[in-house]
């Protein structure tokens, strides 16, 4: 079971909804995010630029890790994880 | 955030797009231009570097472009006047999967030729530019500009590799002119598949002596055309003002009697061919010399510039306008209106005789747009 957690802004594509879980299983990150945009396309284009690279202030964490300390899109996923999307700390 | 007020805005009423780094205002006001009611802030905490009004076709449309740090950059329009934004589901002005870039940001937007009521561009950093046919309802990269041999070499500015001037030839609807920092100006004949480097004369500081006007690379902040003598050109360099009479085909230096020929910002008066500029004082430091806000005006091509500064602060005034925060209208006499790096924003109702402040405490101005609503 995939769980996708996101927050704040958003959810204005996700039809308000903070916790999407998946109805496909996937092996890395990269094919959950397919999974994803699937179902929440509006997601797709604001979480990764267009050629497919996960956006500079974005941070995905799978089960409280960051990907970018793994293999980014890359990450393999456990059978069961939960997946986090969050905006970086960065702005002024 | 906050809650955003709107306006409503009748034939005959200007408008003034405000792009900050903390979202867009529009205001309005009646053709006398005394008072003005502020739309906004829409997008909050979103830098709002190009904003244009669409009003072929029957419509009455704004458009804005919406950069994010975090969700990258996309177009949002509204046929309201801003009381709603469309929120498209997916991005519409993007490179090609790949291609050897991403939009980092949206610097411009523009009308296309008088006769392509449905044409609009976009300009972007990385430099490209991109086109819609279909008024924005979808966007294609120019492949001819993308594919230029130079590409690979433009190098980027203080802002960014960014293309962010464009320009329709009114009088040729196959030409068309792009600046970019770092790559200088760029001309099409044939509506966008060849482009031509038109740069002779403007100087390249940046560069050892013996190489200071190349063919390209310079750093061109701002051209602007004369309506009512499209091959009349003005431009704004990284050091440098020029003047083109010949469709830029070639330039000549026309800082004569300013205080800097640094600057960023330059507009043409529509209704009599007057160029306005904000000198600034050295690349290094970029704020008004002397501590004095002062536009300077040319009423003869460039051969001489007066200062204009009547009810602009002329004290401790250390400001910066942007490439993008100087707009006039077309009304009798123009209307000229400004914003600074410092969150105020000036008017002058009469082609630049008297200034008064219009707003003073919004976030850092980087857009100003006018339009008299048909």
């Amino acid at each position: 079971m995939i769980t996708i957690n996101v927050a704040g802004f958003l959810t204005d594509f996700t039809n308000g909804r903070s916790e999407i879980a998946l109805d496909s299983q996937a092996a890395t990150l990269r094919k959950a995010l397919a999974n994803l945009w699937e179902q929440h396309l509006g997601l797709r284009d604001r979480v990764l630029n267009e050629q497919g690279d996960l956006r500079p202030h974005v941070n995905i964490f799978v089960n409280g890790e960051n990907v970018r300390r793994q293999q980014l899109l890359d990450t393999t996923l456990p059978e069961s994880c939960e997946i986090t999307i969050l905006p970086s700390v960065s702005g002024g | 955030m906050p809650e955003p007020k709107h306006v409503t805005a009748n034939s005959g009423d200007v408008l003034l797009l405000t792009g900050t780094m903390k979202g867009a205002f529009v205001l309005r006001s009646d053709k006398a231009r005394e008072d003005w009611e502020v739309g906004g802030p829409y997008f909050p905490g979103r830098a709002i570097y190009a904003l244009a009004y669409d009003d072929r076709s029957g419509r009455h449309r704004l458009w804005a472009a919406v950069n994010s740090s975090y969700w990258g950059s996309y177009l949002s329009s509204s046929d309201d006047f801003g009381k709603t934004w469309t929120e498209p589901e997916t991005y519409g002005v993007k490179f090609p999967e790949g291609a050897d870039a991403s939009v980092k940001q949206i610097w411009q937007i523009a009308l296309g030729h008088a006769d392509e009521p449905d044409t609009l561009y976009c300009g972007v950093e990385p430099a490209a530019l991109f086109k819609s046919t279909d008024a924005g309802a979808s966007w294609s990269l120019v492949e001819g500009l993308y594919n230029h041999p130079h590409r690979s070499q433009w190098m980027p500015g203080g802002g960014g590799l960014c293309l962010h001037t464009i320009l329709p030839d009114a009088s040729d609807r196959k030409r068309l002119f792009v600046a970019i920092s770092t790559g200088g100006v760029y001309r099409t004949d044939d509506g966008g598949a060849n482009w031509q480097p038109r740069n002779v004369g403007i100087r390249a500081q940046f560069l050892p002596p013996e190489q200071r006007y190349p063919e390209w690379g310079q750093c061109v902040h701002k051209i602007a055309s004369n309506p009512a003598n499209p091959k009349q050109l003005f431009l704004q360099n990284h050091w440098g003002l020029y003047r083109s009479d010949d469709g830029g085909d070639s330039w000549t230096d026309i800082a004569n009697g300013v205080p800097s020929d640094f600057g960023f910002a330059m507009e043409v008066d529509p209704n009599d061919g007057s160029v306005f500029i904000i000198p600034l004082e050295s690349d290094e430091f970029r704020c008004t010399p002397e501590g004095k806000l002062r536009v300077y005006r040319t009423r003869d091509a460039g051969a001489s510039w007066v200062a204009t500064q009547s009810g602009l602060p002329q004290e401790n005034a250390l400001e910066t306008v942007l490439r993008d925060g100087l707009s006039m209208d077309s009304l009798q006499p123009s209307g000229i209106y400004f914003g600074t790096r410092s969150g105020k924003l000036f008017g002058s109702k009469d082609a630049g005789e008297s200034w008064s402040a219009i707003l003073e405490s919004l976030p850092a101005v980087v857009c100003v747009k006018t339009a008299v609503v048909n």
